[in-house]
């Protein structure tokens, strides 16, 4: 609990820290907070918008009121804060699956062609080199319109794990490799312990902190990436609100409705900030090379 | 140097052929039926037979992949007789919804994408490289905290909320720049900037971010070295100093990641140009997944995949010249 201390005692990562606790908090309270503005995100509010005006929500910056405290969207009305929250829910969801995905992976296979060495490496490293060389979003889009009738949001997970997983796996690699050649390694091999008790009793513990820095930038990364899939219309699919999915039907509106992106757009930009923010107190406290600034 | 460039070229070619192969496994797992998509509402079985047939997807899927490679190193007709369809070399496919090999296609496209990237790469490598240059000698300045702010929010915006945000201030608000449309360079220059402006800034605020963040990291690394202490106490101007011994070092992973950036942009910059309704490579990307054309999403991907890889191998190229040590070890 060090590392919370120390993070804790920065200003912009104690910031960055709270803004994303309370993130998790509205995502995991949705269901309340739109029981307390009594909206759904899914249900219509036809008289909210102006049907005369192309179905551009009444009232000051897309509708904003006090039974919609965000505005509506155009069209049908659905209330925005209560698709704001529900998309918190699911971005938050999937990139902090998607990088459980990738950071299993990657450390597991990292570790192993790290510290093995020889053909495993050669193999698992040429692997990596490939996955890194491939246009990943096209590959993505392309992967996931392949499967039309699966689980959009299962789907984003595999998809943006799998194609993370060579990013996590360079790093711990990289280390292992250092680990492996480490005196309390050769100790331990002395001492007669197997190869398994080596690499999960000796190595392994070593890679916390670059794995744990690696997961924390991977998080803002996955929302970034579900939400510009989502935006292409391939993330996850409408009812189920996404923040890439609302912008991507906010933009035939963005000049008559410029609130209908902005807030989503915001909310977006906020929470990646606060990540990566975080990430890089996280790198700066746990590796002694990089002098916090 | 020779062997170098031999071994690194074959290795090029056979990861081409993977992510080939790759491509091909995904279109063909796809449920979806090309040969309905091609054929269109009116259908009868015995036209989507004919169908099938001209499109060789009544073969192994063995046989199918072969005829594609086929196709792109020697080009190849589609079907025989009078209703033969010619995809001339390079043939990556050929689009039966617009009736048009998909080469063509692709390389009309080319210049609008190109213009994207090679603009907004010359604008965040000048402002990416100069903040970061000028952070890492002003370390802990207001200025250095200030950049790396603006860094770090450059960073994390993402590119459709930018390129919403200034269409929305700079063509509708304000009215300085008109809705972009493709102009090409050489009719109207002054049309072509003025309509490339906003992707130019869009791309180049995520990007200027990560390169001055990487150019401050390695410059401060650079100027801690034994080898800056001994040219500044050999009495050597600090300029030369910070050019000739601190940003030379710290410039070879700026060449990696440069590599890498610009060869995916080249691929088509598909959130962009689809915010700003461009058409290049990626606004034919993102076209062709809405109306499931799967011959244009596979040759897209292997043209895009082919930028990047051939980036890899300029990159490398470029450290085995600056780098000797680089040739001995590979």
């Amino acid at each position: 609990m060090t590392v919370l201390r120390k993070l804790l005692a920065q200003r912009s990562a104690a910031l960055a820290l709270t803004a994303v606790a309370l993130l998790v908090l509205t995502a995991l309270a949705a269901p309340l907070i739109t029981w307390l503005a009594g909206s759904s995100p899914t249900a219509f509010h036809g008289e909210a918008v102006d049907p005369a005006l192309g179905g551009l929500p009444r009232g000051t910056a897309g509708g904003i009121s006090a039974a919609h405290w965000l505005g509506v969207e155009p069209v049908n009305g659905r209330d925005v804060l209560a698709r704001v929250v529900y998309g918190a829910r699911v971005s938050l969801l999937i990139a902090v699956l998607a990088t459980a995905l990738s950071v299993t992976l990657g450390t597991a296979l990292g570790l192993l062609a790290g510290f093995l060495g020889g053909w495993t490496d050669t193999v698992i490293g040429r692997l990596m080199d490939l996955l890194l060389s491939f246009p990943s979003l096209i590959f993505m889009i392309a992967l996931i319109s392949a499967a039309p009738g699966a689980d959009r949001r299962l789907l984003l997970v595999v998809v943006l794990g799998f194609f993370g997983w060579p990013y996590v796996g360079r790093i711990v690699r990289g280390q292992a490799m250092v680990l492996a050649r480490g005196e309390f390694v050769a100790a331990a091999r002395v001492l007669g312990a197997s190869r398994r008790t080596l690499l999960l009793r000796e190595v392994l513990p070593n890679l916390t902190g670059p794995v744990l820095v690696v997961a924390t930038m991977s998080i803002p990364a996955c929302i970034a990436t579900e939400a510009g899939l989502s935006f292409l219309g391939v993330g996850v699919q409408p009812p189920t609100p996404s923040w890439g999915q609302m912008i991507a039907t906010a933009v035939p509106w963005y000049a008559a409705d410029p609130a209908y992106f902005l807030i989503p757009g915001a909310l977006l930009f906020v929470t990646v900030l606060a990540f990566n923010v975080l990430g890089d107190a996280v790198r700066d406290t746990l590796d002694p090379r990089s002098r916090p600034r | 140097m020779i062997l170098y460039l031999l071994r690194r070229l074959a290795v090029t070619a056979l990861i081409l052929l993977v992510i080939c192969a790759a491509t091909f496994a995904i279109f063909y797992l796809m449920p979806a039926d090309p040969a309905q998509g091609a054929c269109g509402k009116a259908c009868s079985p015995e036209r989507l037979a004919g169908i099938r047939a001209t499109l060789g997807l009544d073969r192994s899927p063995f046989a199918q992949f072969g005829d594609y490679l086929g196709g792109i190193l020697s080009g190849r007709t589609y079907g025989t007789g009078a209703q033969a369809v010619p995809c001339p070399f390079p043939c990556l496919g050929f689009s039966f919804q617009t009736n048009r090999p998909v080469w063509e296609m692709l390389t009309a496209r080319l210049p609008v994408s190109v213009s994207i990237a090679a603009g907004a790469a010359v604008l965040w490598l000048a402002v990416g490289v100069a903040a970061g240059v000028v952070s890492a000698l002003r370390r802990g300045s207001l200025w250095d905290r200030a950049a790396m702010t603006a860094a770090l929010g450059g960073v994390s915006l993402p590119v459709y909320f930018t390129a919403l945000v200034l269409q929305y201030l700079l063509v509708v608000r304000l009215n300085v720049l008109p809705y972009p449309t493709a102009v090409p360079l050489t009719e109207d220059p002054a049309g072509w900037a003025q309509s490339m402006v906003m992707p130019w800034i869009t791309l180049a605020m995520l990007y200027a971010g990560v390169y001055a963040r990487v150019t401050r990291s390695e410059m401060l690394e650079s100027l801690g070295q034994n080898y800056v202490r001994t040219a500044r106490a050999k009495g050597l101007a600090e300029v030369t100093v910070v050019r000739r011994h601190a940003l030379r070092p710290a410039l070879m992973p700026i060449v990696t990641i440069f590599g890498m950036d610009l060869g995916a942009l080249l691929g088509g910059a598909l959130i962009t140009e689809s915010v700003f309704g461009l058409p290049g490579v990626g606004k034919l990307a993102a076209d062709a997944i809405a109306g499931a054309d799967q011959p244009v999403i596979l040759g897209v991907t292997l043209v895009a995949a082919c930028f990047v890889v051939l980036a890899n191998l300029v990159v490398d190229l470029v450290y085995a010249v600056l780098d000797p040590r680089v040739r001995a070890v590979a």
